[in-house]
């Protein structure tokens, strides 16, 4: 009982000082001193993260959360992410009357995911969902206070909360399906009736609950993730709002929406695999085309960057729909991962969460740049005002330019180690034609080629986008308003993509080091999934000539 | 007449979920709209109450719809607020009258 405080302590933290922050707004604190204090309760928290990471769990106890390695990787990538968020908005926030209530609503947002990712129980997972999504309404809200802005706020708020009920209708049925509320007891009685070794048809699902339930969890979390066809408010709401909103809208809910889909389709509902691969290749398939199509149509740069982070989110989920193939077919997922040699690239679920993580940085310095050129009550609209930043802006534009690199894919950047890594899950899938025989999965050779055409479509409109920035003479002079903590948020953002791209190893090892985590006491999932994995990555051949 | 069993309990709960779903779809009262979230929540409300009590499985699912009941309600503030607004701005809360941000 005492670990679930000790592991929420980072989140508690976070969200009393938030409710400190608003507290404090009633009073005359000038609005400079906000940010610099978000920062500090940033800090308190990863102080608390600290101290709670060594903490056990007992696997045996039933606990509302459970934290893996992994999602230690994730708690902190979160706190550092928002960080910088904080840092890119102090300069246009220092003049600001309702700084207070702003940065106490982005640190409760924050609290909100890192509460996703440790959430081992159903309910306590949906009240972290609604944590991000409430203070997100409010947030759009106090962004601009323009019809659009208007029309922007209702729009997200009406179909978040209908993508809401439809998740807590999908939990309703895996309530009722497994007669518990706590994932890892889920995972158990699933296993235990449909499971790989309890049935003729592994994956293929024996309850249509269970179905139903997945469909619904599926249309509930691609809201959030902005997979296509659930995309649509995405580029409107994001024109409508300023820079700010619109980087934390591509990335708080992003990240969320994938660790909770991870956590709840990925690890706990075994049996239902086969449903859930055809749904997330359908999905990803979609969404990478469509959203790639649109972008290329688009004048605005935040539509165009809309339908970029929809498009990512396809990327994605090429991960997961590997990650379902991988966890109903353990024995040939095994064979696959020491046929084509992984080369130490990480497993479906992983090379997910690695492209989340290089996107959320990347997209982060991008929206960072746009806040740091936009004046108050003046956003930077058309792509056309971002001409000749090479030579007006020449740092900026430097920044910028690697985070479009990194986006379109080009090698040393980790945009590029991500996409690399989802598309080589993609083709370590296999598919049995005779006894014995292996060939790669037509439906995921046909994914990954979708996926290779659609980032040469992505690189079109990155690369018009840097070409505008370099090749063309300044229209004006631009004269930025974000104030030097942007600048510094978005040269510290670049840093770290840099880092990431350059030393890749560093990343790919914290993936791989989950497995020993997920066998000591530190998980309390018992996922089999997860032990199949450490096989695999034992028979993976260390040398490849 | 015999007493409802489980399944009754699954389709109330289903139509309240197409109900609210076609609620939201065409009405055109920004208030009208969060009554059809309101249905959906229900739907989902009413399926964890049946589960509950025609299954052996305690007092989970009653919690939970307690939980989601005060989201509901936490969620409805922040709607007239941001139904208010819109007013303040449109001089009516009809959605479709938002329609500045090109589809």
């Amino acid at each position: 009982m005492w670990e679930t405080f000790q592991i929420v302590l980072p989140q508690t933290v976070l969200a009393g000082l938030a409710c400190l922050f608003i507290l404090g707004g009633t009073f005359s604190i000038p609005a400079r001193l906000w940010g610099p204090l978000a920062l500090v309760a940033l800090g308190l928290s990863a102080g608390a993260l600290y101290y709670s990471a060594g903490v056990t769990i007992d696997p045996t106890e039933p606990l509302a959360v459970s934290r893996s390695a992994l999602d230690l990787g994730i708690l902190w990538s979160c706190l550092l992410i928002g960080a910088l968020f904080v840092l890119i908005s102090i300069g246009s926030q220092s003049q600001s009357a309702t700084a207070a209530e702003f940065y106490g609503l982005l640190l409760l947002l924050l609290s909100g995911v890192m509460l996703v990712t440790v959430a081992n129980d159903l309910i306590l997972l949906f009240l972290s969902l609604e944590l991000i999504s409430v203070p997100t309404y409010v947030l759009l809200y106090l962004g601009r206070h323009d019809n659009a802005s208007q029309e922007a706020t209702t729009k997200y708020f009406l179909l978040s909360v209908l993508s809401a009920a439809i998740l807590l209708y999908g939990f309703a049925f895996l309530y009722g399906l497994t007669g518990n509320t706590r994932l890892d007891a889920i995972q158990t009685v699933l296993s235990t009736t449909y499971g790989a070794t309890n049935s003729d048809t592994p994956g293929a699902g024996g309850s249509p609950l269970g179905i139903i339930a997945l469909l619904l969890i599926f249309a509930g979390l691609g809201f959030k993730i902005a997979a296509v066809p659930f995309h649509f408010y995405a580029p409107d709401v994001y024109e409508g709002t300023t820079a700010f909103n619109a980087g934390l809208l591509a990335v708080a809910p992003k990240i969320a929406g994938f660790v909770a889909l991870i956590h709840v389709a990925s690890y706990s509902l075994v049996g239902f695999e086969r449903t859930g691969q055809q749904l997330a290749l359908i999905l990803a398939a979609i969404t990478m085309t469509g959203g790639n199509c649109l972008a290329l149509l688009q004048t605005n740069i935040r539509r165009l960057l809309a339908y970029s982070s929809i498009a990512h989110a396809g990327y994605m989920l090429i991960g997961i729909a590997a990650g379902f193939w991988e966890s109903w077919n353990p024995e040939l997922s095994l064979q696959g991962a020491s046929e084509s040699g992984r080369m130490g690239l990480p497993g479906g679920v992983e090379a997910s969460l690695l492209y989340l993580l290089a996107y959320s940085l990347t997209s982060v310095g991008l929206f960072g740049g746009l806040v740091y050129l936009a004046r108050p009550g003046r956003e930077i609209n058309h792509i056309d005002e971002l001409t000749g930043l090479g030579r007006t802006q020449p740092l900026l534009a430097a920044a910028l330019a690697v985070f479009l690199f990194s986006l379109a894919g080009i090698p040393p950047l980790p945009g590029f180690w991500a996409k690399l890594s989802v598309f080589a899950t993609a083709l370590s899938v296999r598919q049995e034609v005779e006894a014995g025989v292996y060939v790669i999965h037509p439906a995921f050779l046909w994914l990954a080629v979708i996926g290779v055409v659609n980032a040469a479509i992505g690189g079109v409109y990155y690369l018009k986008l840097i070409a505008l920035m370099f090749l063309n003479d300044p229209l004006s002079t631009p004269r930025p308003g974000g104030g030097r903590p942007a600048l510094a948020g978005v040269l510290c953002a670049a840093a770290l993509v840099l880092a990431f791209g350059l030393a890749p190893r560093m990343v790919f090892k914290a993936l791989a080091s989950r497995d020993d985590a997920a066998t000591s006491a530190n998980s309390s999932r018992l996922n089999p999934g997860r032990s199949i994995e450490r096989l695999a990555s034992q028979s993976r051949p260390v040398d490849r000539p | 007449m015999p007493p409802a069993d489980l399944n009754a309990y699954l389709f109330i709960a289903g139509v309240l979920f197409v109900c609210g779903v076609v609620c939201m779809a065409t009405k055109r009262n920004a208030v009208g709209v969060l009554m059809g979230v309101e249905l959906v929540l229900n739907g989902a409300n009413l399926n964890f109450v049946a589960f509950a009590r025609f299954t052996p499985l305690g007092l989970d699912g009653q919690v939970i719809s307690l939980f989601v009941i005060v989201l509901a309600a936490a969620e409805a503030a922040i709607a007239l607020a941001i139904a208010l607004n819109f007013y303040n701005n449109h001089l009516t809360i009809d959605i479709d009258r938002a329609d500045e941000l090109k589809q």
